[in-house]
């Protein structure tokens, strides 16, 4: 099962992204949050840049379905002087108009290092910048939330509690929520399924299961 | 194409690949249930020349199922051997699976056994042969650790990697007796073989004198693994020791990199599927052999400057011991003292 984000970027970023709003903050030079506190906020100036956090918690990478988790606020520099906006250890610097875009230019700019590296034609240039976006991302929930799920076969050995005997003899005790997909397998039966794994190969779901005989 | 090595970070439990030039892959283990190696050939769909199972052991072929059934077809032979009865569930269920593969005609299943050649490279002369057990180790083991099975990739000049499997020391050196000093020992048994502590062990290590060692190891692994001493007595042999993943032998990993994850994404950076558990210290690691250069990946460096943050890295303050002018008597006692 997907992680749900808490609102949805695609319907919303737009909203809560407008650049005007964001230039009319940068502007009357606020202290204080926007109103409802889902934009960026104001820390603090550093001469002609002023510090703002962009609140947001998830970037979108498969619309509400895959979502790259941010471990903390991301950090934007928005620069009077040039007009533009730096987002601090994503390499990112966009005029400071397009800053409601953000979410979907960073989220860009991860895919990219990410497939470059699957394909193995990441620079060494671009390492640097990778590893620094990595620091700032939960690319483990990521890369788990992405993983399609595994052939497993085991042994039901209780409907409830919903207790599994794996193939390499591990007894798991699966969520009940997932005691539907069984349903039709006795207690004592084995089957396969396509279970996905997360963190410590717990399984999160399980699909297609057949029985074995 | 060079020839390629990549040491998988799966948690508790050993993997490993070889890119032959030709593009294919050997699999050596396939790691726990669970294994990134499995996210890996979903995406990347190779053909995979041979899969060679140590052992048994859940931490070794416990993603087998999985391959088998999303690899059918792509796969050339299966190498395993018989170390526990045919009522054992786990091995039992294994052995079916691959019997009825090799019926449908997806593999081949041959027994591993010692002086079986699985690759050779007329060209370049490197050959990975099996080294351990024979027939009659193999039915003499009172358990699957001493029946694992030992893999050497050797050129006509030097060696160049063992397979340690789940054996002890002494039984790596025994079996590979005509193949010393390799440049990169896997193991064996996750950095805690048996009889570790022993003399005859320092002693197969002096012989040994393997270049590097990687210890593919579980944060949360319940046997202690690695220990501490086998880690140190490598580094003062002259072995340079990487651990795919935190322990408690280094570090806290429970406590102090709960908050930050692992120590450093050296998969991602390789483009590898992270393990589902434990935090990463090396994680995974590629050695690439051309023109009988073996060199390591590009991310040493950086795996460096990170241990040397550590709470307590053993690699790394056996390494300074070992480097330091100032200690030649405690290096020499260390390495022969009778425990």
């Amino acid at each position: 099962m997907f992680f749900v984000p808490t609102f949805d970027f695609n319907s919303t970023s737009r909203e809560f992204f407008k650049a005007p709003e964001i230039e009319s903050v940068v502007n009357q030079r606020l202290v204080q949050s926007f109103s409802d506190n889902k934009v960026v906020r104001h820390v603090e100036a550093e001469g002609v840049t002023e510090v703002y956090y962009l609140n947001v918690r998830y970037l979108p990478i498969e619309g509400d379905s895959l979502v790259l988790p941010l471990k903390g606020k991301v950090q934007l520099d928005i620069d009077h002087v040039s007009g533009f906006t730096t987002v601090r250890h994503w390499g990112i610097t966009v005029p400071t108009i397009d800053t409601w875009d953000l979410p979907r230019i960073m989220a860009r700019k991860f895919l990219h290092y990410y497939s470059r590296a699957s394909q193995r034609t990441l620079q060494e240039a671009d390492q640097m910048v990778y590893m620094r976006i990595l620091d700032q991302v939960d690319w483990q929930k990521f890369s788990l939330d992405r993983a399609l799920p595994h052939y497993s076969e085991g042994v039901l050995i209780k409907k409830a509690p919903l207790r599994i005997k794996w193939s390499d003899d591990v007894v798991e005790v699966l969520p009940q929520k997932l005691a539907r997909a069984f349903m039709l397998i006795n207690e004592g039966e084995r089957f396969s399924a396509y279970a996905k794994f997360g963190q410590d190969n717990a399984v999160v779901s399980i699909e297609h299961i057949e029985m074995l005989t | 194409m060079p020839l390629e090595i990549t040491l998988w970070d799966v948690g508790q439990g050993d993997c490993s690949t070889l890119r032959l030039p030709t593009g294919e892959y050997i699999v050596i283990d396939t790691g726990p249930r669970g294994s990134p190696i499995i996210d890996w050939l979903n995406q990347t769909r190779p053909v995979i020349r041979s899969i060679i199972l140590t052992h048994n052991d859940a931490d070794h072929a416990g993603s087998l199922p999985a391959i088998l059934q999303m690899c059918r077809g792509r796969i050339g032979t299966i190498y395993m051997l018989r170390d526990r009865p045919s009522s054992h569930a786990p091995f039992s269920g294994l052995f079916r699976l691959a019997c009825e593969g090799e019926q449908l005609g997806h593999f081949q299943l041959r027994r591993l056994e010692a002086g079986e050649i699985v690759w050779e490279d007329a060209k370049s002369g490197i050959k990975l042969i099996v080294c351990h057990p024979s027939m009659s180790t193999n039915e003499r083991a009172s358990s699957p650790n001493q029946t694992s099975g030992i893999l050497a990739l050797t050129s006509n000049t030097n060696t160049c990697v063992i397979w340690g499997g789940d054996c002890s020391v002494p039984q790596v050196y025994q079996a590979c007796v005509s193949h010393t000093k390799p440049s990169l020992l896997i193991g064996p048994h996750h950095g805690g073989p048996a009889h570790h502590r022993g003399q005859e062990t320092a002693n197969a290590i002096k012989n040994l004198s393997p270049g590097n060692a990687f210890i593919s190891v579980g944060s949360y692994n319940k046997y202690s693994h690695p220990a501490a001493r086998y880690l140190r007595r490598l580094e003062l042999a002259g072995c340079n020791v990487r651990c795919s993943q935190l322990t408690n032998a280094c570090d806290r990993p429970m406590t102090r990199e709960r908050k930050h994850g692992a120590l450093f994404p050296s998969h991602l950076l390789l483009g590898l599927p992270p393990p589902r558990s434990g935090f990463s210290c090396r994680g995974s690691l590629r050695y690439t052999i051309e023109n009988g250069n073996f060199q390591i990946d590009h991310l040493e460096q950086i795996h460096q400057e990170k241990i040397a943050k550590l709470h307590r890295p053993v690699c790394l303050k056996s390494r300074r011991l070992r480097d330091s002018p100032r200690n030649p008597f405690r290096r020499q006692n260390l390495f022969t003292s009778q425990e």
